[in-house]
This record gives C-alpha cells, sequence and structure tokens, in this order.
C-alpha cells in the first residue's frame, strides 16, 4: 500500500516527444493592441517562450519553476505584486505563469488588469522593468527563504489521508500534460536539494532572446480605449 | 464584536486542547463557552500528517446579517466590505504585510457572504495561534476601509457583473427569475 504512492513505483508511461520542429528558431517580438466588444474592463497579455537551458527536466527543475512562479508572483522583494499592487495602484489584478513546456521550452505568462484610470500600456511598463530589474538582479535571498520554507511547510503539511489523493491529483494533472510524473515524495526530496543559487540561474535563463507576444486588449468603448488605440 | 472575538479565541484554545485527539470517526460534538454562546466541535485526525506533526484548527463563525432583506440597501455592499475589511491592512501594518503575515503562517482567512449570515473561515498552524488569531481579531475589530482599495475592490466586482451580464445563461437566469417571483427585468 505505502509502497504504491511512493515515487519509487511511478513509471513514465509516455516516451518524450521530439518537438524540435514545433517552435521556429530566433527569438521574435508580436505586439498588438486590439479592441473587443462585450469585455468589462481592459487586459493586458504577454506571453514567452524561452529555450530551456541550465535546468535538467525533471522534478527538480519543475520545483524551481514553482518557486520562480511563486516569488515573482509575491508581494516579497523581488516579486511583481509590490510593484503592481501593493506600491501602486498599477494592476488590480494580476496572474503569472511559469512552466516547462515538453522539456524543451521555459513559458511564461502573465495577464493583468489595470485599476481605474492607469493605461494599459502603464501596466505594461511597470511589469517589464520590475521583471527586468529582477532577472538581471536575481531574488534577494530572504524572498526565496521564505518561499522556500512556504512551499516545505506546504508539502510536508499533507495530510497522510491525503497523500493518495494529492499524488492522483499530481499524476493525473502532468499526464494531461503528456509529462513525466512524480509523487509528493519525489518533490519534498526535490525541495531539500535546492539552493538560491539554482532559481537566479534559472531566472538568469528567462531574460535570454526569446520570443514574445504582448497584446493590450481593450474594451470596446471606453474613451481611454479609443485614445491609446489611435496612436 | 470583541464579544465574539474572544469567543473565537477561547473556541480556537479549546480546539487546541483536543486537536491531537485520535477519532476516526469525526464526531462533531456540541458545546457551549463560558459566556453561553454554542458551537460545535469537531476534532480531526491530525497528528498523522506526512513529515512533521502540522496541527491545523480552522475555525469557522457565522454572523447573522439582514442587509438583503431590506430594500434601501445597496446588495453590493457586503461584498466590498468584506474584500476590504481583508485587503486593506491595519492600523499598523500595510496591506502587503498583512498578507506576507498569513503567507510566512500558512494561515488563509476568507469571509463569505450569504442572503442572512456572513460566513467568517480562518485555518492556521496551532503554534500560530494567538498571532493569528489577533492579527484577524484586529483586521475585522478596526477595519482601515482604504479608499483606493474600495475603489480597487469596486471595480473588481462591477467588471465580474459586466462579465457575467453578457453571457446567455446570466440572462435566462434573469427572465426565469421575472416569470416565477416578477421582480425584476432581466437586465
Amino acid at each position: 500500500m505505502s509502497k504504491a504512492i511512493e515515487g519509487e513505483a511511478f513509471e513514465n508511461p509516455l516516451p518524450s516527444s521530439d518537438v524540435g520542429d514545433w517552435v521556429e528558431d530566433g527569438s521574435i517580438e508580436d505586439n498588438a493592441s486590439l479592441s473587443l466588444p462585450d469585455l468589462a474592463e481592459d487586459i493586458f497579455f504577454h506571453r514567452r517562450l524561452i529555450p530551456l537551458s541550465d535546468c535538467e527536466p525533471n522534478v527538480r527543475c519543475e520545483m524551481i519553476a514553482q518557486i520562480a512562479e511563486t516569488s515573482l508572483s509575491s508581494t516579497l522583494p523581488g516579486g511583481l505584486a509590490g510593484p503592481l499592487r501593493y506600491d501602486r495602484f498599477i494592476a488590480r489584478r494580476f496572474s503569472l505563469d511559469i512552466s516547462l513546456i515538453k522539456d524543451r521550452y521555459i513559458h511564461l505568462g502573465f495577464r493583468a488588469r489595470p485599476d481605474r484610470g492607469v493605461l494599459l500600456k502603464s501596466v505594461q511598463r511597470v511589469f517589464e522593468s520590475s521583471l527586468r530589474a529582477t532577472l538581471e538582479n536575481g531574488l534577494p535571498q530572504e524572498t526565496l527563504d521564505a518561499i522556500l520554507l512556504r512551499l516545505k511547510n506546504d508539502l510536508d503539511g499533507v495530510l497522510e489521508r491525503d497523500r493518495p489523493g494529492y499524488n492522483h491529483r499530481l499524476a493525473w494533472g502532468r499526464l494531461r500534460l503528456g509529462k513525466t510524473i512524480f509523487s509528493l515524495s519525489d518533490q519534498q526530496k526535490a525541495l531539500l536539494d535546492i539552493r538560491s543559487n539554482d532559481v537566479n540561474r534559472f531566472l538568469k535563463a528567462l531574460s535570454k532572446p526569446d520570443r514574445a507576444l504582448k497584446r493590450s486588449v481593450f474594451a470596446q468603448g471606453s474613451a481611454e480605449t479609443e485614445k491609446d488605440l489611435s496612436k | 464584536m470583541s464579544r465574539i472575538l474572544r469567543v473565537i479565541a477561547l473556541i480556537a484554545s479549546m480546539t487546541l486542547l483536543a486537536s491531537c485527539t485520535d477519532d476516526p470517526e469525526r464526531e462533531a460534538v456540541s458545546a457551549k463557552t463560558p459566556q453561553g454562546l454554542p458551537f460545535h466541535f469537531m476534532p480531526i485526525d491530525s497528528c498523522r500528517s506526512t513529515s512533521r506533526g502540522i496541527d491545523k484548527i480552522t475555525i469557522m463563525s457565522a454572523w447573522p446579517m439582514h442587509w438583503a432583506y431590506r430594500a434601501n440597501n445597496n446588495p453590493a455592499v457586503p461584498y466590498v466590505a468584506a474584500d476590504s475589511i481583508l485587503s486593506g491592512g491595519t492600523e499598523e501594518l500595510e496591506a502587503q504585510e498583512v498578507l506576507e503575515f498569513f503567507n510566512d503562517r500558512d494561515s488563509r482567512g476568507r469571509l463569505y457572504i450569504r442572503a442572512d449570515h456572513v460566513i467568517g473561515k480562518l485555518t492556521f498552524p496551532r503554534e500560530d495561534l494567538e498571532g493569528v488569531v489577533s492579527m484577524t481579531s484586529e483586521l475585522l475589530s478596526k477595519p482601515q476601509f482604504d479608499p483606493a482599495w474600495v475603489e480597487r475592490i469596486k471595480k473588481g466586482l462591477s467588471a465580474n457583473q459586466t462579465q457575467s451580464q453578457a453571457k446567455i445563461a446570466y440572462r435566462m437566469h434573469a427572465v426565469a427569475r421575472l416569470a416565477v417571483l416578477g421582480d425584476g427585468p432581466p437586465r
């Protein structure tokens, strides 16, 4: 019974498929504005695909990506929530996603809804400058310490009786994406081995030339919208 | 409010005493605080967490509320108020400091608005009982209602409403409501 829920019992059922031709080589920046009806408010989207390097695609790398995502989403120093939501009222709401695509790429997705009276281009400017600063300087040690401890507590806090359910959801979530599967104990082991340098090296990789798509989507009809689109 | 918060602290401390009881049946017990307020207590077998014994305590409280039943009241107020209470910080701490205080302690607090009650739910590890309960007490008893936060929350609520109203399912519900209850035009 206990063997069945340990990571060692898992085998990867899917061969890692070759996706070499999925993405064209070279960097690209696709920046556009559009206006849509039936939209309650303006939204800014930003998605990037960065070749994965400096990180073996395994449970450890997945955990590093998760730490990077949580740190960048937080209000702690180096996080984006400070400059976007708390120090100033720029984005009413934002979400950030960092994930590994097919063992080959890092996907960084960002979307934000501005606070009242804030233009999308201001959201974009603050997002890009704050992200660039953190990628260049790395996350402060105290931020990484806090995030690592929180993640450890999250994993350790899974009750024994909830463990099969946790592993089931984890495996199912990864299988759906055709990814290798691992268990809670694999995550716990991998986390113990991660140092702040690993996370900062991963973040540094995010500033390499990449393929970026940015969209400023305006709710049709707002005065700010029309002013912005006419430029 | 402060009476209720004292009761919450009391319930929490009583939960603490019994939280390691091995009770696979999860039986709920009815009890009364010394002040005479009834509460239910359900110990859950929480001592066997995977790696270290993190015991968590969850307190749920329901405050009766008549807001939705009064025609002159703006029905959106409780939703904006609940979010503002939890998001706006305290007298001493900025909003982000309160957020990180809860995050550092793996603790969560929510207020759910119902037609006749506000339901509060607070979850935290047993060793952080004192800090989390007193911070929550501060948030509930001295809400800041920072105008900038209220404005932000109003914008969010209004955007969600506009987005929902654009959906066919919402409009169908409004038509059904008009047909059955006759209490307002579909919008």
